[in-house]
């Protein structure tokens, strides 16, 4: 959870923050490993 | 929309340098006035970039709580109340700064201790229990 929180996270602070698509927060769960269904954000 | 980022940086800051949450009357202050703060606050709220309490004051910007809950943060000089477990870890994340968490767990009253130094999760062993299913965590952004 410490390196989704990193990759999820990291950059809210920033002045340029935008919301992120749902594909890129999908492609941050799969990278740590987070892939069952319940993971599934659609 | 640029205007409504700014908004939201600066929400953010005031969460970073405060622990705390800005108010309407603050947040009138750097839009002009109350009805111009609040109409940005809702429209934030839309877009889930904060959460709003019926006072239509803000209750969470991810991951910070504005009120206290059983998850702390401390560093840096300020402490900062997070909405659940990983939102504790996610302060740290976002404030990129060294940081001590205590979570306390619901069901058994006890708290766990955590550290970051220089970006790494002292001790990384432990177990963070969702309730909801991913696709639903926006059905009730409190109970998730």
């Amino acid at each position: 959870m410490w390196a989704l929180s990193l990759l999820w996270y990291g950059d809210r602070m920033s002045a340029s923050y935008t919301p992120k698509p749902v594909d890129e927060l999908q492609g941050m769960l799969t990278t740590v490993g987070l892939t069952e269904p319940f993971w599934q954000l659609t | 929309m640029n205007d409504l980022l700014a908004l939201r940086t600066a929400i953010y800051e005031h969460f970073a340098t405060t622990g705390r949450a800005p108010s309407r009357s603050w947040l009138a202050g750097e839009v002009g006035d109350i009805t111009a703060a609040d109409t940005a606050l809702h429209r934030l709220h839309e877009l889930h970039m904060v959460v709003l309490g019926d006072d239509g004051e803000i209750d969470m910007a991810l991951p910070f709580s504005s009120t206290p809950t059983d998850h702390l943060v401390t560093g840096d000089g300020c402490s900062w109340w997070a909405n659940c477990s990983w939102d504790a870890l996610a302060v740290v994340a976002a404030l990129d700064v060294d940081a001590r968490i205590e979570s306390t767990w619901v069901d058994t009253g006890e708290t766990v201790h955590l550290s970051v130094t220089d970006g790494r999760l002292e001790a990384p062993d432990g177990l963070i229990h969702f309730a909801v299913p991913a696709r639903h965590w926006w059905d009730d952004i409190r109970e998730t």
